[in-house]
């Protein structure tokens, strides 16, 4: 066990049916590290946090989360799920969806405490959506929902984060506006993210895990098209070609 | 006018009238979670393989002379019974849920039609469990209902917050340390026991219609699952209510007239409501 590791995996190993999603996982990621997780639809990189929160077994190797199986670690995980599965006509207020991170704690019975609505509140208030608390879900845009559940995470009170595709199919002045927020994040906590957006990943990550059943851990300041295309073949030169990825590098 | 006079005069009227706010009240409060969840289909088929259950009790009750059963024991028997069936089929996910759904709502009736054929004597009662006997509540079943509605009542409001994140979002209610399994389960259980105390007011084949269309109606004029639970369950109860009055009016089946209300109501408010955003947009 390595001393301050967030998250340990060794040997990890996952299929779903016959063929293997992931095999042979080894990562570790210490404290504060901002790491994003990419690669093709269908690669793996979906289980590899479901992995992380203890809803999927390996079926090989070991996953710890601050040195103790996911399981036990999940009240220190928050988690931002992917919102295509969620009902977009479910009657439920922004401030309810919120509520639900703080779920874990506090009494078993009936509504929620004045403690948890404060902490609710705060997280509604660090993504900037605190006047649209009593609003339906369904009347928000995409990029306010991909922020109320962020919200829903951070009023977890998690230490470490983890994102499913924050990004994905917003326009590009919604995506900026996230990414302030996730820079904003990255200060306090630890952050995992799915993410196809290579132009902030290769800005404001400190590594970059690739997933294609095989997974590979890069430094971004290495990552170059040669990666890439090793770990995708052809996949992914279509999104380097319109984003100057190894220009855009700050870090 | 009619109606009052009755309701002062006949206790079998005052039974009916407490029958239908019971079942008004379980109905909002079950039905908002039925609706959000989309299980409609599953509270259909546990609400008619409860007929199986009626069924065989009825048949030992007449050929076997075991007169301390009811056949509203039977019928719970079988909608819980049901109900997790399905829903353990469902969690595990092995099997293709809408086919198990199916089978198990007509199992549950052949078996009941087996059993009702072979019970010998006039089988009066067997209509009224399809459509509602109202009328015919017992001082026993009002007791049973109202265990029933308090349990239900209670379960669904002191789990709210368990059961809507379990309904809106299960995967993040496992992160969040919630045995999803055991809510789910026993929201299912809750459906089952809620169709048995709206058997008695609409019969099996019109139960769907009053876990869902009070919440529907409720839905359009609110933002969240409990706003939804405390209108639909007005609602639901007014619905009853009225079924009663006009069918003891009119001489009509109170089933089938507390349905058709319920369903005019419905359609007069999504078609107000379509035509109230047209004139605005």
């Amino acid at each position: 066990m390595e001393a301050n590791a967030v998250v340990e995996m060794e040997g990890v190993a996952f299929s779903y049916d016959d063929s293997p999603t992931l095999e042979n996982v080894n990562i570790v990621l210490r404290e504060r590290e901002f790491v994003s997780v990419v690669g093709p639809n269908g690669g793996g990189k979906t289980t590899l946090l479901k992995l992380l929160l203890g809803l999927l077994r390996p079926s090989k190797g070991k996953v710890r989360v601050f040195g103790k199986p996911p399981e036990e670690a999940r009240s220190r995980i928050g988690y931002m799920p992917q919102d295509v599965q969620l009902d977009p006509r479910f009657p439920v207020t922004v401030m309810d969806v919120v509520l639900m991170g703080q779920l874990s704690s506090g009494r078993r019975f009936g509504f929620y405490s004045k403690s948890q609505t404060n902490a609710a509140v705060s997280a509604l208030k660090e993504v900037n959506l605190y006047d649209l608390g009593k609003r339906p879900l369904s009347s928000l845009s995409t990029g306010q929902k991909r922020r109320v559940l962020i919200a829903r995470a951070l009023a977890s009170e998690p230490d470490l984060l983890l994102l499913d595709e924050p990004t994905a199919n917003l326009d590009l002045l919604v995506a900026q506006e996230l990414h302030t927020l996730l820079k904003k994040l990255r200060e306090k906590l630890t952050v995992i993210m799915v993410s196809h957006d290579l132009a902030f990943v290769s800005r404001y990550v400190d590594s970059v895990v690739c997933v294609n059943r095989i997974v590979a851990v890069h430094p971004t300041a290495e990552i170059d098209g040669e990666i890439f295309s090793q770990m995708f073949g052809r996949d992914i030169k279509m999104v380097m070609h319109d984003q100057h990825f190894k220009h855009g590098h700050e870090g | 006018m009619q109606f009052f006079d009755a309701l002062v005069n006949h206790t079998f009227m005052q039974n009916a009238l407490l029958i239908g706010v019971l079942a008004g009240v379980a109905c909002g409060v079950v039905g908002a979670y039925v609706v959000a969840r989309r299980i409609t289909y599953i509270a259909g088929g546990i609400s008619h393989s409860a007929l199986g259950g009626i069924g065989v009790a009825h048949y030992l009750i007449v050929v076997y002379g075991w007169h301390w059963l009811d056949p509203v024991y039977g019928a719970a028997a079988a909608a819980l019974a049901a109900a997790l069936t399905i829903g353990w089929v469902s969690l595990k996910g092995s099997e293709r849920e809408d086919t198990v759904i199916g089978a198990i709502w007509a199992i549950g009736m052949a078996v009941g039609i087996l059993f009702i054929s072979q019970t010998p004597g006039y089988n009066q009662q067997l209509m009224g469990y399809l459509f509602g006997n109202i009328l015919m509540v017992s001082s026993g079943d009002i007791w049973l209902v109202t265990v029933l509605d308090l349990v239900i009542v209670a379960i669904g409001i002191l789990f709210y917050r368990q059961f809507h994140i379990v309904c809106f979002d299960e995967e993040f209610a496992r992160t969040r340390g919630i045995n999803v399994e055991f809510y789910y389960l026993l929201l299912l259980s809750l459906t089952a026991l809620t169709v048995i105390v709206l058997v008695t007011v609409v019969g099996i084949v019109m139960v769907i219609a009053l876990i869902t269309l009070p919440v529907a109606i409720a839905g359009r004029f609110s933002r969240t699952l409990w706003q939804t639970m405390l209108l639909a369950a007005g609602i639901s109860v007014v619905v009853t209510t009225l079924g009663l009055a006009v069918s003891f009016g009119l001489d009509f089946p109170t089933g089938a007239t507390t349905i058709l209300i319920a369903g005019v109501a419905y359609l007069l408010v999504t078609f107000g409501s379509s035509l109230f955003r047209s004139r605005q947009a």
